[in-house]
């Protein structure tokens, strides 16, 4: 595949924090390599201080590499360009607070050039989009609570119809429904074609809507990028879901299986397998005490 | 800002060059940074961004309040206007203008350094950049968005202000005003403040006349008619002639020892009158004193009996001055008071110059002989240049001879007869109308209507033998100082009858001329003191002609737009700073390049080249050779360093916001070239480097 087809490519990706004197103080990325496919939502997982934002950031041209290369929808990263097609969630809105919400989005669809006449059907509508009603939008910023700001966050990175959405920890903030709300928005982006490039340390969002994740941890690539499905797919092991079982009943199902030869039946409530692999990774990878 | 562009650039290649540095290196860094470096962010420049950024820093600062600062600058202007002490109405009016102008200046300044610093600085803190630069906004167009915002807020205040000070100064005015018609009425004035108040009532004290000044003063005996070979000037220490030199040190050979350069003085004088005993005795102690140092050869008189005064010969004091008209230091014997013979001016007198002081002359490159005329009653004549300098050559009998060089301003002649200095110019004796001495304004290429009658405005600070009288309005109401102005019209030689004058030290008066004598625009004013024992100061801002009256408003306007050019500059500054420093620091450094240019012009003669070695000198008198060469050359590249490093700060004493409205003379819209070139050499270039180190900043916290 050619490097210009993909949405997002890297090569060696690192970032080097350095203090006041220029000494090297944190490695928040180490070459990384990251090939994002158009039209895919990938999901950059890992712990806190992990990197994810870093990554973004770097892919964003706010901070500029220490080595290796970036490019983004087939050009270097950071060029005032390619921003025509791409929207930004940052980790915690950022935003002018003196402003309503109407106020800010049409600051923002200003910044595209994007013509008054268009700019009065788009921002009422990106507006129910993300589920800001009638008084919420005339309230100054400043008075918004956490989720009201996220979900104006989500409606200017969409202002402009990216093509390239990248969302760094879009649910946090978010109650459940919201939380579902998003990942829904996240499932209809994907299927208007458009490629989502979301970072979270929170499992579910990135099970339920990732075609493909990367693990990473302190800086480090832990799990290169790989299908969820395959990440998740059941070995020999078999696993029976029930309700209502008694502890005489399992020990009735569990003698069963030593009669058909299965001596380790390992009996535990569900979790989440990502998750397993979450923390197995990252156990791994933490240095031994 | 130095800016020769009319020099020939074949010519000089280097010193063009050297001259215009300053501007070059604008022009260099605007090419590299904008046109090479940002080019394609210069192309993609797009006014629609550049105005959504700009109305997003107007809110903000709008929301921050800074609007509140304008009720509480008023209500200081109102406050401290309460304390002033004026001379009279006028000046009560002008210098609540001042004022209102000043706290415009320093609240739109204040307020715009503390915006533009905290800005770029605040919004990466808080991240707001992310969701900006992460949109398809230049660096650039964010810079110049943020430009127009506070320059909008600078108009904004200033438009507020501006308004204010207007009426606050029209209600002011209308108080004096009804002020004045009481006093007036109730009467019991003297002459002088009554005629300066009706001219106040009937013009009101808000004005913007279009004024017209002299191209200089002089003082003379007698006034020289256009056809007069001589110019008169008086002795007793009254008047004096300054003769111009320009002397490329390297082009002449200086002599050694106590003659090594000389002074060839040719002065006819007249003796007018008998002299007092009192001064006779300093004639006297002056012959004593010449004779003394060898300058007069064998006693003229018969011991005991009293010498006739026509006998004695008439003395001038000779002193030289340096092109900034200070006089030149000399070490040992200092001034000389030396006798003319020759009263008919033919036989010149030698005066010898020793080395060391000639050396120090000739360093100025440009500086004045002035021959003050010491001999009282006496007048000397002045036709050819009176001074020569004669310096030695390869033969001895024919030294280099040295001619003056010509004063450009005073039509080809050689050199200016002044009244001797004072605290307050020029110094011109009162005295009878016959023996009064005539001070000669001269306006020149002044084209004015020569109809009906011209206002002249004349403002003095009369002196009583040259003691500065008290600013005390008592003591100068009871004494009004008579003053006589004429006007002469060079090409015709027709001058108007004397018009009587009643004037006021540091107080206005306003006369009426016939402006038939003004046709062809070269004309002199002249002006004479009639009460004697009181002198006037003279300067050529001393008298003034009014030409029209314009708009009060208009040109309060005038200055809020230098005010505001300004504050576009500190605005552009503060970004440049903001962009790789911390707020406060970005802060002190804005104003740091603000003042840079002005502080080191204040620093003056402490910056100009030579001051190492008198500083060295001065401190180190008794160290080795070696030593005091490298502290004289270690200070010498210092200043120059500062004074380099100046040339290239912007000059914001060109940012003259205050000077015409604090004379009451309309500013012409020239005045506004001078920053507004200012602000496009620096603006751009500031804004150029902004744009680089912006682009090459990590916007993350
Ligand atoms: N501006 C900074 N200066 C120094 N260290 C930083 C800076 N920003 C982030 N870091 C460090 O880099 C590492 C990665 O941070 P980040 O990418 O924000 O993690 P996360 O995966 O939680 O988004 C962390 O250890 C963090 O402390
Ligand atoms: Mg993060």
């Amino acid at each position: 595949m050619n490097v210009q087809d993909y949405a997002v490519h890297t090569q060696g990706l690192t970032k080097v924090y350095k203090d006041f004197w220029g000494r090297d103080k944190v490695r928040a990325l180490d070459n990384l390599d990251l090939s994002i496919n158009r039209g895919e939502v990938f999901g950059l997982l890992g712990p806190n201080g992990s990197g994810k934002s870093t990554t973004i950031k770097l892919l964003l041209g706010l901070i500029f590499p220490s080595g290796g290369s970036a490019e983004v929808l087939g050009q270097a990263a950071g060029s005032t360009v390619i921003n025509e097609r791409i929207g930004f969630l940052p980790e915690e809105s950022y935003l002018y607070k003196f402003l309503n919400g109407e106020e800010i989005l049409r600051f923002y669809g200003r910044l595209f050039r994007i013509p008054r006449k268009e700019l009065n059907r788009r921002v009422p509508e990106l507006l129910d989009i993300v589920g800001l009603d009638d008084k919420a939008r005339k309230r100054k910023l400043r008075e918004y609570s956490k989720g009201m700001a996220r979900r104006i966050g989500l409606a200017q990175a969409l202002i402009n119809n990216p093509d390239l959405i990248l969302l760094d920890e879009p649910t946090t903030g978010l109650d459940p429904i919201g939380t579902r709300e998003m990942k829904d928005l996240i499932i209809s982006l994907k299927q208007q074609g458009k490629t989502v490039l979301l970072c979270s340390h929170l499992l579910a969002d990135v099970q339920d809507v990732c075609d493909r994740i990367i693990i990473l941890f302190r800086g480090q690539t832990v799990q290169k990028p790989a299908p969820v499905s395959d990440l998740l797919q059941v070995r020999d092991i078999a696993q029976i879901q029930t309700r209502g079982l008694n502890p005489q009943q399992i020990e009735d199902i569990k003698a069963h299986l030593v009669h058909m030869g299965v001596n380790d039946a390992n009996v535990t409530h569900p979790t989440t397998t990502l998750e397993d692999l979450f923390l197995r990774v990252v156990r791994e990878n933490s240095p031994k005490q | 800002m130095i800016f020769h562009a009319a020099l020939p650039l074949a010519a000089l290649p280097m010193q063009w060059i050297m001259w215009n540095l300053p501007l070059l290196v604008a022009a260099l860094i605007v090419l590299a940074c904008l046109v090479l470096y940002g080019g394609k962010d210069l192309i993609r420049l797009s006014p629609l961004r550049v105005r959504a950024v700009a109305s997003v820093c107007f809110h903000e600062s709008i929301r921050r309040r800074v609007l509140w600062l304008t009720p509480l600058a008023i209500l200081g202007v109102v406050l401290v206007s309460q304390f002033q002490h004026p001379l009279d109405e006028q000046d009560s009016v002008r210098q609540a203008t001042r004022f209102c102008v000043f706290t415009a200046g320093l609240l739109v300044v204040v307020a715009t350094i503390i915006l533009a610093c905290t800005n770029l600085p605040r919004e990466i803190e808080n991240r707001v950049i992310y969701t900006i630069v992460t949109k398809p906004i230049s660096r650039l167009e964010i810079l110049i968005g943020k430009v127009v915002g506070f320059s909008s807020v600078a108009a904004l205040i200033l438009i507020i202000m501006g308004v204010f000070s207007w009426g606050y100064l029209k209600v002011q005015e209308w108080r004096l005003i009804e002020g004045i018609k009481q006093q007036i009425s109730v009467g019991g004035l003297d002459a002088a403040t009554a005629q300066t108040l009706k001219y106040y009532r009937d013009h009101g004290l808000l004005n913007a006349r279009d004024y017209r000044g002299a191209l200089d003063v002089q003082a003379f005996s007698a006034y020289p008619a256009p056809g007069d070979k001589l110019r008169w000037f008086n002795g007793g220490n009254e008047q004096q002639v300054l003769v111009p030199f320009q002397v490329d040190p390297g082009s002449v050979q200086i002599g050694d020892g106590d003659a090594a350069m000389l002074l060839a003085i040719s002065l006819p004088w007249v003796q007018q009158r008998a002299l007092t005993p009192d001064e006779l005795q300093s004639v006297t102690q002056m012959v004593e004193s010449a004779r003394s140092q060898g300058m007069l050869p064998a006693p003229l008189t018969v011991p005991g009996i009293a010498a006739a005064p026509e006998q004695f010969p008439a003395f001038v004091r000779v002193e030289f001055y340096g092109p900034d008209m200070a006089r030149i230091p000399e070490e040992a014997r200092a001034h000389k008071v030396v006798p003319v013979m020759d009263a008919t001016g033919r036989t010149a007198v030698i005066v010898p110059v020793s080395a060391s002081y000639a050396q120090k002359i000739l360093s100025t490159g440009a500086f004045y002989v002035s021959l003050l005329g010491a001999s009282p009653g006496v007048r000397y004549g002045v036709g050819d240049p009176p001074v020569s300098l004669l310096f030695p050559s390869n033969d001895p009998q024919k030294p280099t001879v040295v001619k003056s060089r010509q004063f450009n301003s005073t039509e080809g002649a050689s050199c200016m007869i002044i009244g001797r200095s004072g605290q307050n110019g020029q110094q011109l004796r009162g005295d009878e109308a016959a023996t009064a001495p005539v001070g000669v304004f001269a306006f020149r290429k002044r084209a004015l209507p020569s109809t009906g009658t011209m206002t002249v405005e004349i403002r003095s600070v009369v002196d009583e033998q040259g003691v500065v009288r008290r600013n005390d309005f008592a003591l100068d109401t009871h004494m009004p100082t008579v003053v006589e102005l004429s006007v002469v019209n060079r090409q015709t030689g027709n001058a108007s009858t004397w018009v009587r004058v009643p004037l006021e030290s540091r107080r206005t008066a306003y006369a009426e001329l016939p402006a038939e004598y003004l046709a062809g625009g070269n004309f002199d004013v002249l002006v004479r003191c009639l009460t004697p024992g009181q002198w006037l100061g003279l300067n050529p801002a001393t008298l003034r002609l009014s030409a029209g009256d314009g708009s009060f408003a208009l040109n309060l306007f005038k200055s809020y737009l230098v005010l505001w050019l300004l504050s576009v500059l500190v605005i552009m500054v503060a970004i440049l700073c903001s962009t790789f420093l911390s707020w406060p620091i970005a802060v002190v450094l804005t104003v740091v390049i603000l003042l840079g240019h002005w502080g080191v012009m204040q620093l003056g003669e402490m910056a100009t080249p030579g001051v190492g070695r008198q500083v060295v000198n001065d401190l180190f008198a008794g160290a080795a050779p070696a030593v005091t060469e490298t502290l004289t050359r270690s200070m010498e590249s210092l200043t120059s360093l500062t004074r380099n490093m100046a040339a290239f700060l912007p000059d914001i004493s060109r940012f003259a916001a205050m000077d015409d409205l604090s004379l009451g003379s309309e500013m012409p819209w020239g005045r506004l070239a001078a920053p507004l070139i200012i602000l496009v050499l620096f603006g751009l270039q500031i804004v150029a480097l902004s744009y680089v180190f912006f682009r090459n900043k990590e916007v993350a916290p």
